[in-house]
């Protein structure tokens, strides 16, 4: 393992076993976060994102199960810790959850409780991570929440969630979750129920934080344009899997997996008015189903049938600098199928 | 009527529509005070147009859309419809008169979910105004059924399934079929493809606007997603707390804009054309409180260009030049930013 790299998921897979069979939410995901660094995961809804981000806190809904792979995290000294190898409900993961690792969901009405105040359950934060008295927790409260932009700080600590706009609730989330000096936040479509003048005021403050505090950003997104303005590097989900994966620069510029290439151009530009949208054939697969070969040969333009629809493609395939796809077209004739570069 | 003369003239006329809720508190439900959702606005939208209305939530968009279909009543204003027969006062429509009126206004709406009865089969969901008016019943009605749902790209195979067997795209179509059933002229879509994933999005915009194009329709078109607007529609009005503070031609308004609330709301869509951004207008603070307007321009406490007369009085919405409109004091002096 690398030495800055923070958080290393290596052939994840996390399944539900259901009545109707066995859905592979997260089917072999690998990627890494480095220190100080922003990286977002892009994907429509139902191919993994938010369960990969569930499975690095150890919060993945009954009846999900890591089945396999690891999720190392560095420790402050030596050595690193495999989340997926831990207790769920032991101390360990709880002194990571919400401390080592702090969480931001989409919305923020229904992830604070309705009948506490957020002051007492920012501070009941502090309290647990970082062994604060009462007082202390109180006037560290009071300080994020003047970070994180609210106005009169010390009257909203004593306001219920009810009470504050969704943007300032997100703010509150945000301090909530900057309170115990993070060194991952993972946010999960943290402004997707936000206006757009809100959204850039909460990416803003994402930015600026993450940068003050030298954190590193997990950014789930449905949102190409939020990935775009936000993160340093991007990695595609497609049912269960990282299709393509580089620096934002690199897969939006020079997007190489088929899926990647289809869901830019079906999205409407600002700067001009383009004809007809072009699509995505049929829909994404039920769940249930498991497609042979790669997840998107029956959705995918440029099928080489016989190869795409047998065996897994490989994994990464380098097509740029530091940028790689997971697709038969960019990988040398000779590549076995399966095989990984 | 027919093809570019038609284009050119109104088929909805609405003249200082406004809606104000009561806000009613206490035991005697004593009115406290008036929710100002819609304040005043006028538009009109062309025959065969797609007029965007776009604006944050709270900006009194879709109380605006429900109003003009009545289905909630306005507190004021005129709403004219215009067609072959002649010119309706849809305002002033009694209950049985409305309801045959209504055929011609139709709506889309955004929760695929929330939006289809469960419980019936998708041949009741689409056929369900076609018996409600008369317009079909037995034989007839399950061939007109059939052909909606061929209109709009659903396998008519699956006519008895019901809504949980379709994905969210799907459903969304058969909602479109549901508001064609009745030929109408006008359909308001009430952020028709704001549910819906990226790829599911691009299939439903081009539906629609094939379907716009080979039907003849009109459409109000409300969304919040810049982009999908600039696409999709011809003329967009811009709404900020329940008034429309510009509107024009979508093309000029989008490289053009006239009020500094149009500027900063262009600026703050994240965009992934890299390297095309300008500079970010931070606007701070958020929408105003609708029980505590601010004095003058509603936009003035959040715009970097407010000045004395901001605060003093309302800009009216006045015609800059043809076809464009914004309602800013200072509106020949500021050379705002577009994209």
């Amino acid at each position: 393992m690398s030495a800055n790299r923070l958080l290393d998921v290596t052939d994840l897979k996390v399944h539900f076993a259901l009545d109707e069979g066995t859905v592979r939410a997260v089917d072999g995901v690998s990627f890494h976060v480095e220190e100080g660094e922003i990286v977002g995961v892009i994907g429509e809804s139902g191919c993994g994102k938010s369960v990969t981000a569930q499975a690095i806190m150890r919060i993945v809904p009954q009846p999900g199960r890591i089945v396999s792979g690891k999720i190392l995290l560095r420790g402050d000294g030596n050595g690193a810790d495999d989340l997926a190898g831990l207790d769920d409900r032991g101390k360990r993961i709880r002194g990571i959850r919400g401390g080592t690792i702090s969480m931001i969901f989409q919305e923020p009405m229904t992830s604070f409780s309705p009948v506490y105040t957020i002051g007492n359950q920012i501070s009941e934060a502090a309290r647990i991570h970082r062994g604060m008295d009462k007082r202390q927790a109180r006037a560290l409260t009071a300080e994020m929440l003047n970070k994180v932009g609210i106005p009169r700080p010390s009257e909203r600590l004593d306001s219920y969630p009810f009470q504050l706009s969704g943007g300032m609730r997100q703010r509150a989330m945000i301090a909530m979750a900057l309170c115990t000096n993070p060194r991952i936040l993972i946010a999960d479509e943290p402004t997707t129920a936000l206006d757009v003048t809100i959204q850039a005021q909460i990416l803003d403050l994402i930015r600026s934080l993450q940068q003050e505090m030298g954190m590193s950003v997990l950014l789930i997104s449905h949102d190409l344009g939020v990935i775009a303005e936000m993160c340093h590097r991007v990695a595609v989900m497609y049912l269960g899997r990282i299709v393509e994966s580089g620096t934002v620069q690199s897969v939006f510029e020079r997007p190489s997996h088929p899926y990647t290439q289809a869901l830019m151009n079906s999205m409407p530009k600002m700067s001009r008015r383009a004809g007809d949208l072009s699509v995505i054939r049929g829909s994404v697969p039920n769940p249930f189903e498991r497609v042979s070969g790669c997840p998107f040969h029956p959705r995918c333009e440029h099928i080489m049938s016989g190869r795409c629809d047998q065996g897994r493609p490989p994994d990464r395939v380098l097509v740029g600098e530091n940028h790689h796809a997971a697709c038969l077209l960019h990988a040398p004739t000779e590549a076995r199928e399966g095989g990984r570069t | 009527m027919s093809g570019d003369a038609a284009r050119n003239t109104a088929l909805l006329e609405v003249t200082d529509l406004a809606k104000y809720f009561p806000l009613k508190k206490g035991l005697g439900r004593r009115e406290v005070g008036m929710v100002k959702a819609v304040d005043g606005i006028s538009f009109e939208v062309k025959h065969g147009e797609i007029l965007g209305i776009v604006g944050e939530s709270g900006s009194g968009k879709t109380t605006a859309a429900r109003c003009i279909l009545r289905a909630i009543e306005p507190t004021r204003g005129r709403i004219l419809y215009h067609d072959d027969s002649g010119t309706v006062d849809v305002g002033a429509l009694g209950r049985r008169e409305l309801r045959r009126f209504r055929r011609n206004m139709q709506m889309i709406f955004q929760d695929p979910y929330a939006s289809l009865n469960p419980r019936m089969m998708v041949r009741e969901i689409i056929g369900e105004p076609l018996i409600v008016y008369g317009v079909a019943k037995g034989r007839v009605l399950e061939s007109r059924v059939r052909e909606l749902m061929q209109q709009v790209g659903l396998d008519d195979r699956y006519l008895n399934r019901y809504p949980h067997a379709f994905s969210g795209g799907q459903r969304q179509r058969i909602g479109i079929a549901r508001a064609l059933a009745l030929k109408p002229s006008l359909v308001v879509c009430d952020e028709a493809v704001s549910a819906l994933d990226m790829s599911m999005q691009a299939q439903v915009l081009n539906l629609l606007e094939q379907l716009q194009q080979q039907l003849k329709l009109t459409y109000v078109f409300i969304a919040h997603d810049l982009s999908v607007v600039r696409h999709f529609c011809h003329r967009i009005a811009v709404m900020y707390a329940g008034r429309i503070v510009e509107n024009g031609a979508t093309e000029d308004v989008f490289s053009n804009p006239l009020h500094p609330y149009t500027e900063a709301l262009l600026s703050a869509a994240p965009n992934t054309e890299m390297g095309t951004r300008s500079k970010r207008i931070a606007l701070s603070g958020e929408i105003p409180d609708p029980l505590d307007m601010p004095h003058g321009c509603a936009f003035h406490p959040r715009c970097q260009h407010a000045r004395e007369a901001c605060s003093a009085s309302e800009p009216p919405l006045n015609e800059v030049r043809p076809g464009r409109r914004a309602s800013c004091h200072f509106v020949d002096e500021l050379s705002l930013q577009g994209i």
